[in-house]
């Protein structure tokens, strides 16, 4: 089904070079960026999706590590791409959701993890993958069923309440004297 | 069929007093500006679904707190509901959906049903509105507009943006920000009369008051003695500033619409659809003097003239001896005025004069004396355990419902509303005095609970201690023949949050004195 997908990256830049992208889905290349000299990418896709197990890719290519700028130990600047935002359907996925994807690290001749996770900052050539499914109940189902649902899944109440109705028997009697017995344990602190 | 541009939805939670207002005025403004537009009343239908159901006080709480888990099978069951409702709503094949926040209260539900909405039709536009996402200080409808749960929201007053809205400006202040602009009295005077067509008003009424547990249905019977009831607003702000409350920030100038349209509208009403009570939803109704003696004169004359018997309600400040005049109560008798709710607060002038009330015990004796004899009810709303309440100022204050009993007698005074306690709210100057007044909030996990604060001025006036003042003073007025008919309700909620917060709070007071002696 036709599904329109929205990407939102921030570039990086140093004052020699610029980033340079590709963005496919399940394989299939639907832009690709070399040299990209803006500070931001904004992209809306027209796609469609048949299959149920999707991959949107986001890869960083043609970077070498002397692109990165120090200054002592601090960077200064580098060329780099940010994931910002993404949108299936006009719903955007949960953050916590993103950052349970992969970036996995590809040709980089320093010593770092293959695979790295919580991080949206891609600062060496590699893909993020993002995995999402299509058609989860029935087979035109949206994408955005599918995000809704993470969403569902990933937001977490600070603290839940459970005891709302618990009033206790004899009500103001028994709660007066709890009151009272929280009051004289309080009462010592003020002393 | 001709297209729908939009279909305006009230949520849950509000009273079923009256229905929601805020559907209906948008429509009718929608209307007059050539679009097409129908409204559905969520808070009656949520009502009527769920009003016999044996869980309905736990699926009541479930739509006011963001935070309340519910049984599974209690959780399918709204679940359900919304499903078919927002699947009812894309139907319509409206251009957009409207989902009115009224208050914190609907944001839980205001989630859901988005989040619906977008499940079953990515496409189906949606915005949000109301005091709800307006006065509040969590990001709330940002977060959804952000998440592309919701396609736009409008903060602050609606008769203007609304407007601008349809015509596609969303650069107009309060589209999509929080930058909003006051309406001015100029657009509030040319508003048309809300178009309450598409409600069933015969659903709302005394019945419903069963909303709230515990009430005194005897009590009730003369407040809402007729089913029908419609809000009307005759003003916006407030010409007090009361340091506890966010109104002034939310509308810093009071503004007031002529006393003779106001009259005119609910003559129409009348004249329409029958309804005879009806329910200002102002923050005041006699804010100015000028405009509320013109509307009550008004209403006195049609009353008289045609034995329409029309009466209203409202919230009304009581003034300096002698600003009423005999003459005042008399005409506001004639014009139908049959309950005013008011903000005594405080039975101490200390604390009534702390929170920005200015006016006295005498005063407040005086007016109530013309009110007894021209036999207009009130119903009085006061707050226990304010920061500066010694134990002496807390007698004070009981002594003065020994001063106020008999207007309990002849029922001059309805009810009480003693309420939950100080709770120190955004947007307030209360809030943005905390340092001032040695006041500081005691931290709680997820949003801070507003209603657990300590004053270092006071130390010993602690949330126990609070709550403690707050049951003694309900069981001395209970005693003294005052009724006060949501204390059930106010004591379950302050159980709730007692229990929430009684360790924390102890273990905060254990730190600090740790602190101190260290």
């Amino acid at each position: 089904m036709k599904e329109k997908i929205e990407l939102q990256l921030r570039t990086f830049s140093t004052s020699k070079k610029n980033p340079s992208f590709k963005i496919t889905l399940n394989d299939q290349v639907l832009d690709k960026q070399i040299s990209y000299s803006g500070n931001e990418y904004k992209k809306v896709f027209e796609t469609n999706i048949t299959d149920k197990d999707n991959k949107f890719c986001i890869e960083l290519f043609d970077k070498d590590p002397n692109d990165t700028v120090l200054d002592g130990d601090k960077i200064v600047a580098d060329v780099a791409i940010m994931l910002e935002n993404l949108k299936f359907g006009g719903v955007a996925c949960h953050p916590v959701d993103l950052h349970e994807n992969y970036f996995h690290v590809t040709n980089w001749p320093a010593d770092v993890p293959k695979k790295i996770k919580n991080n949206l900052y891609f600062g060496y050539n590699g893909v993020y993958e993002y995995f999402f499914q299509a058609g989860q109940d029935n087979q035109d189902a949206p994408v955005s069923r599918y995000i809704i649902q993470q969403h569902k899944k990933f937001t977490k109440e600070d603290f839940v309440i459970n005891n709302v109705n618990d009033i206790p028997v004899g009500k103001d009697e028994v709660f007066i004297e709890l009151l009272q017995e929280q009051i004289q344990k309080e009462k010592k602190l003020f002393n | 069929m001709q297209k729908l541009d939009f279909l305006l939805c009230s949520l849950p939670r509000m009273t079923m007093t009256y229905p929601p207002s805020a559907p209906a005025v948008l429509k009718s403004i929608l209307l007059a500006n050539g679009f097409t537009a129908r409204t559905r009343d969520f808070v009656c239908e949520w009502f009527y679904k769920f009003k016999d159901h044996p869980e309905y006080n736990a699926i009541d709480s479930w739509t006011a707190m963001g935070a309340l888990q519910v049984e599974k099978d209690i959780e399918k069951e709204i679940d359900d509901t919304v499903t078919q409702w927002a699947q009812e709503l894309c139907d319509t094949g409206a251009e957009w959906i409207g989902l009115s926040i009224f208050s914190y209260e609907s944001h839980k539900l205001g989630k859901v049903f988005s989040q619906k909405i977008k499940e079953i039709n990515p496409e189906q536009k949606i915005f949000m509105g109301g005091s709800g996402i307006t006065t509040i200080s969590e990001k709330y409808p940002q977060k959804l507009y952000d998440a592309g749960m919701i396609d736009a929201f409008i903060t602050g007053e609606g008769e203007q943006s609304i407007i601008e809205f349809a015509k596609g400006n969303f650069d107009y202040p309060g589209i999509n920000d929080m930058n909003y602009k006051q309406v001015t009295p100029e657009i509030i005077d040319r508003t048309p009369e809300p178009n309450f067509d598409d409600y069933n008003l015969d659903l709302y009424g005394k019945e419903n008051l069963l909303i709230y547990k515990q009430f005194d249905s005897a009590t009730w019977a003369d407040f809402n003695k007729d089913i029908h009831v419609l809000p009307i607003t005759a003003s916006r702000g407030c010409v007090r500033k009361c340091v506890y409350c966010d109104v002034p920030l939310q509308w810093p100038k009071f503004t007031h619409r002529g006393g003779e349209s106001i009259a005119n509208e609910i003559i129409n009403h009348y004249k329409k659809s029958g309804t005879r009570k009806f329910h200002f939803t102002d923050s005041l109704v006699n804010g100015s003097m000028k405009e509320f003696r013109v509307m009550i004169d008004h209403l006195a004359k049609y009353n008289t003239d045609t034995g329409a018997n029309i009466t209203w309600n409202g919230q009304f400040i009581f003034r300096r001896k002698g600003q009423h005049t005999k003459e005042d109560w008399q005409m506001m008798a004639r014009s139908g005025a049959s309950v005013l709710e008011l903000g005594l607060e405080s039975g101490c002038d200390d604390i009534r004069f702390e929170m920005g009330k200015k006016i006295t015990n005498e005063d407040i004796l005086y007016e109530f004396e013309l009110a007894r004899q021209n036999k207009i009810s009130t119903w009085c709303n006061f707050i226990i355990g304010w920061p500066t309440e010694t134990e002496a100022k807390f007698e004070q204050g009981k002594q003065f419902l020994v001063d106020l009993h008999p207007y309990a007698h002849d029922k001059t005074i309805l009810n009480l509303e003693l309420g939950v306690t100080v709770r120190i709210t955004q947007d307030t100057p209360l809030k943005a005095n905390m340092d001032q007044m040695g006041l500081e909030f005691i931290p709680t996990p997820g949003e801070q609970e507003d209603l657990l604060w300590w004053c270092k001025y006071n130390p010993e006036l602690t949330f126990s201690k609070r709550i403690l003042r707050r049951i003694e003073f309900g069981n001395f007025a209970k005693d003294l023949g005052f009724t006060n008919p949501k204390n059930g309700y106010d004591m379950e909620y302050l159980w709730s949050k007692w229990n929430q917060f009684k360790d924390i709070e102890l273990a905060w007071h254990n730190e600090r004195k740790n602190r101190i002696t260290t």
